[in-house]
């Protein structure tokens, strides 16, 4: 056990030895003064005492690295952003990091997890609401930018245990096997039929082609839009 | 599930669609030069969106099978997969005269 306490320390202490030679920080300057040249007799001596020296160096440093750690957060607090959302018709204030998606607001702190995050680049519509009534993909927009905005996400549209029409369309109809994608179908969808964009299956196909579905319940997906939009 | 059971119909609608990308669509693209994938996200790797597929029509031969097996059971999902790419190789050799044995078959293949 004691060898490899050994040897972790040692791998420790070399590697904060190649990290401070590298950037000239102090603790080089104080070995380099306590040890002097480099002969063949004191190479080893210097490399021992350097890893004592790092050890010691890289322990001394973990506070001043998280005293820093600290200092950022508190910089990182100033920064904050107040922001007020209509949430599913509910007001929260929020303070924001501004560089927050609204995909992550929406699912890290307001834990509103039924949008998914699919591929974070907004190739793949699994993160679609509807904000002001216009359907978009959350995770390309900051949700510092949408101050007093009404946003409606899947968890918006039941009223408790009352589906909302599209909600039944897509069991009714499988539209969906797996389920990821289905929030942002669904929310999608809903656009797809407020824009008028859902009179015949072609439309509905053309206009739904921003929401993949790796399932391939496409056919399923347009019969679902095409009732519900028929139905209202 | 059922031969005939909509959750069997949306397995082999699904199937279709997976074979509908890997006859027209889906390939990884590497890079010779350190052998890494060039497009391993959903904007590059290109599978089939809504507009890519027409109506799929599905119907089973609902007869139990005893030769696979003593309950007369079988799989249904990616079995469907696989005669998707022959059929529209098919329907590109019939229509174009071109008979192409790669996938995905794309626009300048049958130019």
């Amino acid at each position: 056990m004691n060898g490899d306490l050994e040897r972790r320390v040692h791998m420790f202490t070399q590697e904060a030895r190649m990290a401070t030679s590298e950037h000239d920080a102090p603790m080089d300057d104080i070995t380099g003064s306590t040890i002097g040249a480099d002969t063949p007799q004191n190479q080893v001596s210097r490399r021992s005492v350097l890893q004592l020296v790092g050890g010691a160096a890289s322990l001394t440093a973990i506070p001043c690295n998280l005293a820093h750690a600290v200092s950022i957060s508190r910089q990182e607090a100033a920064n904050m952003a107040h922001v007020r959302l209509i949430i599913n018709g509910e007001t929260r204030l929020l303070e924001l990091d501004p560089r927050q998606s609204l995909l992550d607001v929406l699912r890290e702190t307001l834990d509103l997890t039924g949008t998914k995050k699919g591929c974070n680049q907004g190739a793949c519509g699994a993160c679609t609401i509807l904000l002001g009534g216009k359907r978009v993909n959350s995770c390309l927009t900051l949700a510092v930018m949408h101050d007093g905005a009404e946003i409606t996400t899947i968890e918006g549209l039941a009223k408790g245990d009352d589906l909302h029409p599209l909600q039944t369309a897509f069991i009714e109809h499988e539209g969906l096997q797996c389920g990821y994608c289905t929030s942002g179908q669904i929310m999608s969808g809903l656009g797809c039929i407020a824009e008028g964009h859902a009179h015949s299956a072609d439309e509905i196909q053309f206009w739904m082609s921003g929401n993949i579905c790796r399932c391939g319940a496409y056919p399923g997906i347009v019969a679902a839009i095409a009732d519900a939009a028929g139905g209202d | 599930l059922r031969a005939g059971s909509e959750p069997a119909e949306s397995q082999v609608r699904g199937g279709v669609v997976w074979g509908i990308g890997a006859a027209l669509r889906e390939a990884s693209e590497v890079d010779p030069r350190y052998g890494g994938f060039l497009n391993a996200d959903l904007a590059e790797y290109v599978i089939p969106v809504n507009a890519d597929i027409g109506s799929i029509e599905v119907d089973f031969i609902d007869k139990p099978d005893p030769l696979l097996n003593s309950i007369g059971v079988k799989g249904v999902g990616e079995v469907a997969i696989v005669g998707v790419a022959p059929a529209i190789a098919n329907a590109i050799y019939h229509a174009t005269g071109r008979r192409l044995r790669d996938l995905p078959i794309r626009l300048e293949d049958v130019l």
